[in-house]
């Protein structure tokens, strides 16, 4: 039982901290988005 | 000619303190005239240089095992071979490995800065060049180590027996003998694994002509998942390595995947050059991109191939 406590609240802290990380990198390169000569996406910053 | 790990070993491990001598250098030059081609330039051979330094750590582990013939923590057969040595020579190396990934992965962070943003922000500038400088510092003094592991003419190491255990050692230990370390590790490798291949499916099906009413630009956002589950899946399948390289490095699956991965990584890199990306809504990608695309796939389902088959093929298990 604390095997799978410990492996389980491992596992999330780790996966939680990489999705922050993520969010960011996509929130930090989505505002002024020029992206691609991009053809369109679907924040409104992908639009601009 | 037969190529033994060893042989690769001591092809591959210029690698790293070549490659990032000539990508400092392009990166201060770079910084110094602010040209952007240039930056980018240095930033794919970091890159680069992070991704080769996978097979170039892993067959470290083989040519020690080749060199030094006998049951772990016990000296090697050899007496001018000195384990001590060797298990400094690591730790170093496991050490510059772990700043490689992390100066690889702003790397890569600013490249896609500049096709986001269209210019690499001060901070990411600022971070890339302190990093890089400790990492060469960091490559500099394994391969120093290294050469001296062959090359008692330039020995100046002296290990002593009080010295506590060398980085790889202690962490590879650590997660050998501490039980949930591995289900930890292979719970998250699969996370990794599925963040990775999920994007990179979607993007070079999209590139082969699958759901073309997608837009590129909305599916670019996408990539730093499948990075960030690039990252987990190095750093978790590195800390297995370090655990048990005595049983990776005797089958030859363990080969074949490195290799996959380094022409998958390589593969990957490819896109941020490829006018792909300009493609309209509804419009097939050229030829040359979806010939990359469709060898994208291939390396990445090899990849899973290889891991999977790490146990049945060759004695590694």
């Amino acid at each position: 039982m604390h095997l799978a406590l410990t492996v389980v609240a491992i596992v999330i802290a780790v996966t939680v901290a990489m999705g922050i990380v993520g969010v960011l990198i996509d929130r930090s390169t989505e505002r002024h988005v020029n992206t691609p000569r991009n053809s369109g996406g679907t924040s409104q910053g992908d639009r601009q | 000619m037969d190529l033994s790990p060893t042989h690769l070993h001591l092809l591959l491990n210029h690698f790293p303190t070549i490659g990032f001598v000539i990508g400092l250098t392009l990166y201060v030059a770079a910084l110094y005239a602010n040209s952007d081609h240039l930056k980018q330039a240095a930033l794919v051979i970091f890159v680069g240089v992070a991704i080769i330094t996978i097979p170039t750590y892993a067959s470290g582990n083989a040519a020690e095992t080749a060199i030094c013939v006998s049951d772990l923590d016990r000296p090697c057969a050899d007496p001018a071979v000195s384990r001590p040595l060797i298990e400094e020579h690591e730790g170093a190396a496991f050490a510059s490995l772990a700043l490689m990934f992390v100066t690889g992965g702003f790397a890569w962070l600013g490249l896609y800065q500049y096709r986001r943003l269209l210019r690499l922000p001060r901070w990411n500038a600022v971070l890339i060049l302190i990093l890089a400088l400790v990492t060469f510092a960091a490559v500099s003094r394994a391969a120093n180590l290294g050469g001296e592991i062959r090359h008692p003419e330039i020995r100046v190491t002296q290990v002593t027996a009080d010295a506590g255990r060398p980085l790889a050692r202690v962490v590879g230990n650590f997660v050998r003998d501490w039980p949930p370390a591995w289900i930890i590790g292979e719970t998250l490798h699969f996370v990794g694994l599925s963040l990775l291949i999920g994007v990179l499916l979607v993007i070079n099906l999209r590139t082969l002509g699958v759901i073309q009413t997608v837009p590129f630009g909305a599916l670019d956002r996408l990539l730093p998942w499948a990075v960030l589950g690039f990252g987990l899946n190095a750093v978790t399948g590195m800390l297995f390595f370090a655990a048990a390289y005595g049983q990776y490095v005797k089958g030859y699956a363990w080969y074949c995947k490195l290799a996959f991965i380094v022409i998958a990584g390589f593969n990957t890199l490819y896109f941020f050059f490829d006018k792909g990306w300009a493609v309209e809504p509804g419009q097939p990608a050229r030829l040359t991109s979806r010939v990359v695309a469709f060898s994208a796939l291939f390396f990445w389902v090899g990849v899973m191939y290889w891991g999977s088959m790490l146990p049945f093929l060759g004695n590694a298990f």
